[in-house]
């Protein structure tokens, strides 16, 4: 049955006032004297009231001393232990008091327990993120390591597309450098074709104009030929003239002897036989210079004649050279043809090659293109990457902060003694 | 996405969005226009920007970032990748050591050799470097005979190369033992460069789109900077990077970087594998 502690003290007071009451007439009964008598009635009356007022303060002073000694406790950190009221009939506020400071501790331990859990956890927890960062980062610098060794072979792809290019665009000015000497040398060739043409049709005529002089030579000498027959038979005439006049001079000087045999009568006849055989005799000298004149004619004719030969001779030889001039103009022009021929196919093929280099140059920019954008993907890469690391020690220096933290708190509570072991709750 | 149960919506970007997005931020911040980023690398990391910033659609992220100087801030650091590390690509630093550095050394010989890092980070790049001088020339000659600048268009990643104060992991990964005794101390989990190294380096905010501000160098390091650039912006800067190197100078680029088909007129390739280009 709960009696509130006021109704107690009341009952304690109605008691003594009780005893106070009832005491006097017990007294005198005991048959003292009226002084002593009240001496005693006093005595009875204090000690009543001390006895009862004892009876009910021990109680409440205990009660109250243990519930001071426990919240002592409590302040003290010391949650390990329930304050436990001897048991009575007649509980108050104490008891209550008592439940709910009990109660109290219960929801102390409860938080602690569920701060110290958390806390515990929370560094765990936050360890595990710094280890998982720590990790990352690893992985991460590997991925770094990774992607420079891509970028180290996007480098060298660059570098050699940057060298075979350097070398095509070479090749290609050496190549037009080639067709242009090729056509050049066509040129060339045309043109020594041309002049070896006009030397050989010079030679051409030059062999005409020798056949032709050689016709005439021929001609000449049968006119030669004739003219000497004609020379001798004018000879024979002079010859014969001379003749005429030897006789003629003798038969003169027969007429002038008979002239003289005739005398007188013979005189004009001497004179004429003396004319006609100084006739006679300039015929003979004249027929004589004939004769002469026909010899030197004739030595002279034959030596026209000679060197006439002579020359053709020279000439002959000259023939020979002109024909071999002539054949080697024939294979001059045949093989500058064949050279212009040759050039054509070399300017043609390095018009291909140009073509084709051409193609490689735009195949190899192409390239160039692709390992461009090859590297400029491996450094995005790369950046992100490197972005990712300094979020990854970021992270790793918060959580190491978070870890103090947790660290710092779990000191904090560690203040509080749990008896029990708590049971942990779950922060969900 | 799917984070402790809860569903993170990606919020969707268009171009007009975005362009929006990198006006108003160049109008506030007087910085240049990003289009010379590769759209898809801007585009991610806006969109993480705007996811991390709790704004629910596009609108209210425009509206947010007009009002807050710090989200702009946040959006062009988030917009650059700060990822590095001493010694990056070892291989490349021991090529730079053996031969490269002896020869430019021979060849400008009388005057100082300059180095330029562009795109530096927080320094580990050009602190590299300058611990291959100290090892190689010892600290007397390679202060007097080397000029390293290094410039980064991000003045926080600039303070922090001035700090010089380095994680072991992953930022000194590639720093050998020997090395590391050498030239850092420890400070409390952290490595400090030392003195000597560290001013051998002058740092300097720069953009490298602003071609007309390009020092002369005879060696320039551009490397795992112009991966964020598109092939135009990445052209215009290497011919700009052409007309600072003398003939025969020297460029590296990244390892994932390659030389665009137009600049190899003005590129012959050194050494493929470790991207070093001279002058043509
Ligand atoms: C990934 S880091 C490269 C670091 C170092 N060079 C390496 O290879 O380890 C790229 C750097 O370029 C810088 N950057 C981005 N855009 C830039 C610009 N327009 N001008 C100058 N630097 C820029 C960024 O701030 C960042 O620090």
């Amino acid at each position: 049955m709960r009696v509130p502690l006021g109704y107690k003290f009341i009952l304690g007071f109605v008691a003594v006032v009780a005893v106070v009451a009832f005491a006097p007439p017990v007294v005198s009964a005991l048959g003292y004297s009226p002084g002593v008598t009240q001496f005693l009635t006093i005595v009875v009356a204090l000690t009543v009231g001390l006895i009862m007022g004892w009876l009910f303060s021990r109680r409440f002073a205990r009660n109250i001393s243990m519930l001071t000694e426990s919240a002592h406790e409590v302040s003290q950190g010391d949650l390990s232990c329930d304050i436990q009221l001897p048991p009575t009939s007649m509980p108050d506020e104490t008891h209550e008091l008592t439940a709910a400071i009990n109660q109290m501790i219960q929801n102390l331990r409860d938080l602690v327990g569920h701060i110290r859990g958390s806390s515990a956890k929370l560094a765990g927890a936050s360890k595990e993120i710094n280890g998982t960062a720590v990790e990352i980062s690893a992985s991460t610098e590997e991925v770094a390591r990774a992607i420079e060794q891509i970028s180290h072979g996007a480098e060298t792809q660059a570098e050699l597309v940057e060298r075979s290019s350097r070398i095509i665009k070479e090749t290609a000015i050496s190549i037009e450098l080639i067709a242009s000497r090729a056509r050049e040398s066509s040129r060339c060739a045309r043109e020594t074709s041309q002049t070896a043409q006009r030397g050989s049709d010079l030679a051409g005529d030059a062999l005409l104009l020798m056949k032709d002089f050689f016709e005439r030579i021929e001609t000449l000498s049968a006119r030669f030929d004739q003219l000497n027959t004609r020379l001798q038979r004018v000879g024979k005439v002079a010859d014969f003239i001379g003749e005429v006049a030897r006789q003629t001079n003798l038969l003169a000087l027969n007429a002038s002897i008979e002239a003289v045999r005739a005398g007188e009568y013979g005189k004009g006849f001497a004179v004429v036989a003396d004319e006609v055989r100084k006739l006679a005799d300039s015929t003979s000298h004249s027929a004589g210079e004939i004769t002469d004149l026909i010899v030197t004619l004739r030595d002279e004719s034959q030596k026209v004649h000679e060197s006439l030969l002579e020359s053709s001779r020279t000439i002959r030889e000259g023939k020979k050279n002109v024909d071999i001039t002539a054949g080697a103009f024939a294979e001059i022009i045949a093989s500058v043809q064949e050279t212009e021929r040759r050039a054509n196919s070399i300017a043609d093929l390095s018009q291909m090659q140009l073509e084709s280099s051409g193609k490689m140059v735009h195949a190899v920019d192409e390239i160039a293109k692709v390992a461009d954008d090859n590297a400029a993907a491996t450094e995005e890469v790369s950046a992100a990457t490197e972005e990712q690391l300094a979020a990854m020690q970021d992270m790793a220096l918060a959580t190491r902060e978070l870890t103090q933290l947790a660290d710092e708190l779990e000191r904090l509570v560690r203040r509080f003694t749990l008896e029990e072991p708590v049971e942990l709750v779950e922060t969900a | 996405m799917e984070l402790f149960g809860e569903q993170v919506a990606q919020p969707e970007l268009s171009c007009d969005q975005l362009e929006a997005i990198l006006v108003l931020l160049a109008q506030q911040t007087g910085l240049p226009l990003f289009d010379a980023y590769k759209e898809s690398c801007v585009k991610r990391r806006v969109v993480a920007r705007i996811r991390r910033s709790g704004c629910l659609d596009v609108e209210q992220y425009l509206r947010y970032l007009q009002q807050d100087a710090g989200e702009r801030e946040r959006l062009v650091t988030s917009l650059s990748i700060h990822v590095s590390q001493f010694f990056r690509n070892p291989t490349l630093f021991e090529t730079l050591q053996t031969v490269v550095l002896p020869a430019l050394v021979q060849r400008t010989a009388g005057r100082p050799l300059r180095i330029w890092s562009v795109g530096c980070s927080a320094g580990e790049e050009p602190y590299s470097l300058a611990i291959l001088l100290v090892e190689s020339f010892g600290e007397q000659v390679a202060g007097e005979q080397f000029e390293i600048l290094a410039t980064d268009i991000d003045r926080r990643t600039l303070a922090q190369a001035e700090q010089a104060l380095y994680d072991a992991d992953p930022t000194l990964r590639g720093v050998s033992a020997a090395r590391r005794e050498r030239f850092f101390t420890e400070q409390d989990g952290s490595f400090k460069l030392c003195p000597a190294v560290q001013q051998l380096v002058r740092f300097r905010q720069m953009d490298l789109q602003l071609v007309a501000d390009y020092p002369q160098a005879d060696l320039v390091l551009c490397r795992n900077t112009l991966i964020y650039f598109n092939r135009p912006a990445q052209e215009k800067i290497l011919q700009a990077l052409a007309d600072i190197l003398p003939q025969d100078g020297i460029l590296v680029l990244g390892k994932s970087e390659s030389m665009p088909a137009p600049l190899r007129a003005r590129f012959a390739t050194l050494d493929p594998t470790e991207r070093i280009y001279s002058r043509r």
